[in-house]
């Protein structure tokens, strides 16, 4: 074990030389450093870091209690014995109370190091303590930003009275309602008239079988803008309660794209249908009466019509294409636009 | 034993070419034209006689009654199994050469125009030769 550094404040000599001895005497693996006036026992405290402090209660220029004040200032977690000529001195219940560690008499100066050892066991199960309490305290704080600063918008509610019991900053970002609006509201609030009943059975689905759930809704934004969200949800234990935390991702944008690539597939189908179908009609016919033609040289003027209304009829088709082409080249622009003005 | 041979398409210059092809072809002396498939189903319910055997040059897409419709509603007829379909489509679409398959009548699918070479190789057909009388 590493040596236990002890702060000594005291003036006479003889007492140091006492309890140095003592220590030695008590098996006390230390060393130290001894100060006897303000500024040396300031300067030590800082510098030397002591274990613990060991003082006087009166000096001639400076005293134990002082002394104390300064060790709570500088270094809180630091034991403060004190080590006192006479009983009178000061009451050690006074003493204990105002958060001195401990108090030995000089006359029974043999109780100093199990009292060392006692104060220094307890600092450190006080300072393993305080570490775990802050290892929780940094953890809670990190779940909480987790939740808070997700850019993903994130609420908790009631299942029960379907309450928003507690919204992050996206949540209120992305819908427009402040945190107090929110925590007015409940999850009926944010969806269209018509989706109700089908959120409340969801609800009271997920509240049987407490698991993962996820779907897509419609929401409606405090300015009345419907959206559509992919809601994933858990249950979480909340202020003693069985509640859902819920994630919620806007597909909006992703829903329409995948709405206005359907909606160009479909025409392509038709087109690809009229080529199929309706351009290989007259085609066909064309070849058909071009191949009765070269039979029959002698061929009246009737199968020629026949040829030529033939070939306008494929010019008609062809140039409806066209158009529908360019239709769907339109359509893809102003679908375009409209997504540049959100 | 006779084939009588319909032609049904509702593009009338297609009746017209399909008729001469047949008859240079030495098919049938005297195809019968149909402008959809409902029409030629009034002829067969109202003049099928027993003895006759049917040769059909069917197109796919026709108003009133398509191919399909045409193919459901006879297979509970008492010619069903004396009819023989020819598809002439001027579809180019997998599926239509797919749906055919399910139909036992349909012995050829060709894609128009019909011409003289594909005539030959129906005529020479073993389900086909038989009738052919010259």
């Amino acid at each position: 074990m590493e040596a236990i550094k002890i702060l000594i404040l005291e003036h006479d000599p003889y007492d140091i030389d006492l309890l140095k001895r003592e220590l030695t005497r008590g098996e006390l693996n230390y060393e130290s450093v001894v100060a006897d006036n303000k500024q040396d026992f300031v300067h030590e405290l800082k510098n030397f870091r002591p274990d613990i402090v060991l003082s006087d209660y009166s000096l001639p220029s400076f005293d134990g209690f002082t002394a104390f004040k300064i060790t709570k200032e500088l270094a809180p977690e630091t034991p403060f014995i004190i080590v006192s000529g006479t009983v009178g001195d000061m009451n050690a219940v006074d003493l204990i109370k105002m958060g001195v560690t401990d108090y030995a008499l000089k006359e029974k100066i043999y109780q100093a190091p199990p009292k060392i050892l006692r104060a220094l066991k307890e600092a450190k199960e006080r300072a393993a303590k305080k570490l775990i309490k802050q290892e929780l305290i940094d953890s809670e704080e990190r779940y909480r930003d987790l939740f808070h600063l997700s850019p993903i918008p994130m609420w908790v509610y009631d299942p029960q009275t379907f309450v928003f019991l507690k919204v992050n900053e996206a949540a209120i970002r992305h819908y427009g309602y402040s945190q107090e609006e929110f925590l007015n509201l409940t999850i009926r609030d944010i969806r269209p008239s018509e989706d109700i009943t089908m959120l409340e059975e969801d609800v009271n689905e997920s509240k049987r079988t407490k698991n993962y759930f996820q779907k897509v809704y419609r929401h409606i934004k405090k300015n009345q803008e419907i959206i559509y969200v992919n809601i994933e949800s858990n249950v979480v234990h909340f202020d003693g309660k069985e509640v859902r935390l819920v994630l919620a991702t806007d597909i909006t944008e992703r829903t329409k794209h995948i709405q206005a690539i359907e909606e160009q597939n479909k025409k392509l189908q038709e087109i690809a249908w009229m080529q199929s179908h309706v351009v290989r009609a007259p085609l066909a016919r064309l070849m058909g009466l071009i191949n009765c033609i070269k039979e029959h040289p002698d061929t009246n003027q009737q199968l020629l019509n026949h040829v030529l209304s033939s070939a306008e009829e494929l010019d008609k088709i062809v140039r409806g294409i066209v158009s529908k082409t360019d239709n769907v080249k339109i359509d893809q622009k102003n679908e375009l636009e409209s997504f540049s003005d959100r | 034993m006779s084939l009588k041979v319909l032609v049904i398409d509702d593009d009338e210059i297609f009746v017209f070419l399909h008729n001469l092809l047949v008859q240079e072809n030495g098919i049938s002396s005297g195809p019968i034209g149909f402008e959809n498939g409902k029409t030629a189903f009034d002829y067969l319910n109202a003049h099928d006689n027993p003895i006759d055997h049917y040769l059909i040059l069917l197109d796919i897409n026709m108003p009133e009654m398509n191919a399909w419709q045409f193919l459901d509603s006879i297979q509970d007829k008492p010619y069903a199994n004396r009819v023989l379909v020819v598809i002439v489509t001027s579809s180019v679409d997998q599926e239509d050469y797919e749906k055919a398959k399910e139909y036992s009548q349909i012995i050829r699918y060709i894609e128009k125009p019909l011409d003289h070479n594909a005539c030959r190789q129906i005529r020479s057909m073993p389900v086909i030769e038989p009738y052919i009388t010259s």
